[in-house]
């Protein structure tokens, strides 16, 4: 009996422990062992803007030696674990101070899910007014917003323009149109290389061809969201004519032929390795490409223009964002450092050392040093803006998308059935998702 | 009360989530609200072809299952033999079972590119016809990974088994020779009934891992594809809950993967009474 009420007073002093230990860990949590606010931030970027962890370590030391109190923990995500990190963190509460989300519904759909708080309560109109109001409206819903641009990049085509001229294609002007395009992609095929390098495997891809191929036939934001919302089909040639341009693309052998076994990433370095004359790529990294290469050695060209919709000749410069979770213990202290992110001075050192710019007001047009930023600037005053990739319903890339693209290039699925299962692929995330779906439908992006 | 803590810690760390999961797959989230939406996760699932899909590929695997337990018990037979440099052979054999899953995805992954190291040695040795997609083609994906698994996982039948026949008594193969048997006869006859209960056990805990034990593979060497071709129940889990965000869903498929998993649990005590 004795014993039994030895053990018995044991196991009540260790749960007595272990709940002063969860006491103290409550109380003093978001307090590093100095007394200093701790800000996390999980972030992303580095993958396709390089230099991007670089310029984050550069604004916590910025940010610190301005706020004494406040310690930043910043820590680089992986491709894979930015969304599932941050929903499981949110689903236990213990999520970030900020987060950094893919823009568009890739954001919003962590909104419609109760994982994200609106930072228009935290910010003011003034405060978000040096902010591009394109930008803004990505992440604006039900008039509130909720994401703030981490940065801006600009979709385009990088390539290698030593194998252009080998392959007698003027490396300074290579393509405009569809024809001229494929025009071009025999001339390289001819001379020994594949014309594009690219990578299906992990699924990234066929979201990247539908921002340059996809939007061609629409005239505005709401053509698409009809068709997310199933009110179009993709049945419709208008909508789906980018999947028999990637068909065409396909019996021509312009393709590398180990798309389906290489990564997203391994794919456009094929350029690199001078496998393939072509990729599809952002213009931070295109620029980085030029300034370590040269810029007589890459070149960067808008997507070829096929189709006759006004959204034809746009071009895709979206912008990733950083949100404030929900479970976020130090809200107000994020939006702060949200908002230093904006300062002019801190803008101008995000293109300094990533190459990519921030969609504020206050950007200056003289800070760009790059040949290929400037032609994206000229892209951007003459081109619509409008990234396909920002209205995808939720679960259409991840359920319909990516495997119809892939069962393209590995099943010989024609693009008239391949329209049929994202057709399908919609109507399953409308049936699983009535929730999400209705918040969809309640967006209204203003054109 | 010695069995206090270690319970308390069963209690917190399986069953409570286990209660929870089930709880929560009768329930849809959305924001802060949590509806109550009875068996309608489960019918979501069901009518979902890539549910079915998955649990197919986990059948699939099944056939891993007699072909591991062959190779492993014809292994360890040569090996029980010690034929020369048996104990090198039994490490070498041991050594990818110790490695990391993810290792062994991402050399594999490599090895069997479209343009990695087999279809080169292949093209090299004039054999281009034989070159294929392994990874990426959808007939051949799925038996590419299973052949990793089983390269995988092949020492821990090997060890498991050669453990065993080291114990069987050595008058039993004695006496055989000296009726002249051959020694395919003495595996048949002697061999096989003695590792009886482990050949059971190794079926029957391979048959578990098959089901809830091969996401890994999946994750690091196809990501499903292509085109859904390699979805696993516990991938396809994955996907919904934090790809998708349908944690609701995702726990529906738990369940069910669970339930599988419990009925072969069950089997396996069956098989220890019926033994004991």
């Amino acid at each position: 009996m004795g014993r039994i009420k030895k053990y018995f007073s044991m196991l009540l002093v260790l749960l007595a422990m272990f709940s002063l230990i969860g006491c103290a860990t409550g109380s003093d949590k978001g307090k590093t062992k100095d007394g200093k606010y701790s800000l996390t931030v999980w972030y992303w970027g580095e993958q396709e803007v390089p230099g991007y962890k670089a310029y984050m370590e550069e604004m916590v030391k910025r940010y610190e030696k301005e706020h004494q109190d406040v310690k930043v923990e910043a820590v680089l995500q992986e491709s894979d674990n930015l969304y599932t990190a941050f929903r499981t963190a949110e689903a236990a509460g213990e999520g970030p101070d900020i987060q950094y989300l893919w823009g568009g519904t890739q954001a919003l759909e962590d909104v419609w899910k109760g994982n994200v708080a609106p930072i228009s309560d935290y910010l003011t109109d003034e405060d978000l007014s040096i902010i591009d109001k394109a930008s803004l409206m990505e992440t604006n819903w039900d008039g509130k917003q909720w994401g703030i641009p981490a940065y801006g990049f600009t979709y385009g085509i990088a390539y290698d323009k030593d194998a252009m001229r080998t392959a007698g294609v003027d490396p300074e002007k290579p393509f405009e149109t569809w024809d001229e395009f494929m025009d071009c992609c025999q001339k390289i095929k001819a001379s020994g290389i594949s014309p594009l390098g690219m990578g299906l495997k992990d699924g990234y891809l066929p979201a990247w061809i539908g921002i340059f191929l996809g939007q061609q036939n629409l005239d505005s934001v709401n053509d698409i969201i009809d068709l997310m919302n199933g009110k179009t089909s993709f049945t419709d040639k208008k909508n789906s004519e980018w999947l028999y341009k990637i068909q065409e693309l396909l019996d021509a052998g312009y393709i590398n032929d180990d798309i389906l076994s290489l990564d997203f990433y391994q794919g456009q370095q094929l350029i690199e390795s001078g496998k393939a004359a072509m990729t599809l790529h952002t213009q931070a990294y295109a620029v980085s490409l030029e300034k370590s290469k040269g810029a007589d050695k890459i070149g960067f060209a808008k997507a070829p223009v096929y189709g006759n919709g006004k959204l034809a000749n746009s071009i895709a410069s979206p912008s990733q964002v950083y949100v404030i979770p929900k479970s976020a213990k130090h809200k107000e202290a994020a939006a702060d450092f949200l908002l230093f992110l904006q300062e002019e001075d801190n803008i101008k050192c995000l293109y300094e050392m990533a190459n990519v710019i921030m969609p504020n007001v206050n950007f200056k047009e003289e800070w760009l040093t790059s040949e290929i930023d400037k032609q994206v600037m000229q892209w951007k005053k003459e081109d619509i803006n409008f990234c396909y990739q920002l209205y995808f319903a939720p679960m259409f890339e991840s359920e319909g998308l990516i495997p119809t693209v892939q069962k393209m290039f590995s099943e010989d699925l024609s693009p008239e059935d391949a329209a049929m299962e994202l057709d399908s692929s919609l109507q399953k995330g409308i049936e699983q998702n009535p929730e999400v779906h209705e918040a969809f439908m309640k967006w209204d992006v203003t054109e | 009360m010695y069995i206090g803590p270690a319970f308390v810690i069963l209690i917190v760390v399986i069953i409570y989530p286990i209660i929870n999961m089930i709880y929560q797959s009768f329930f849809t989230s959305i924001a802060d609200k949590n509806i109550f939406v009875g068996l309608q996760n489960y019918r979501l699932a069901l009518n979902d072809e890539l549910f079915w899909i998955a649990l197919k590929n986990n059948l699939k695997l099944f056939l891993c299952v007699p072909v591991m337990t062959i190779l492993s018990l014809l292994i360890a037979a040569v090996l029980y033999n010690k034929i020369w440099g048996w104990q090198v052979y039994r490490s070498l054999i041991f050594i990818p079972y110790i490695l990391a899953i993810p290792v062994v995805g991402i050399v594999f992954s490599y090895i069997l590119q479209y343009n990695g190291v087999i279809n080169t040695l292949l093209k090299g040795i004039g054999l281009e016809k034989m070159t294929a997609d392994w990874l990426g083609n959808p007939v051949l994906a799925f038996p590419s990974i299973a052949m990793v698994i089983i390269w995988k996982q092949l020492g821990f039948g090997v060890i498991l088994f050669l453990a065993r026949m080291m114990s069987i008594e050595k008058s039993l193969y004695e006496s055989a020779e000296v009726d002249g048997a051959t020694w395919f006869q003495k595996f048949i006859w002697i061999t096989i009934p003695q590792t009886k209960s482990i050949i059971e056990f190794y079926v029957i805990i391979t048959l578990i891992e098959m089901l809830s034990w091969v996401f890994n593979f999946i994750y690091v060497m196809t990501s499903g594809g292509p085109g859904n071709k390699t979805t696993v129940l516990e991938y396809l889990i994955y996907k919904k809950s934090f790809g998708g965000g349908d944690f609701n869903i995702a726990m529906a498929i738990s369940v069910m993967l669970l339930l599988l998993a419990g009925i072969l649990v069950i089997l396996h005590q069956i098989v220890l009474r019926k033994e004991d």
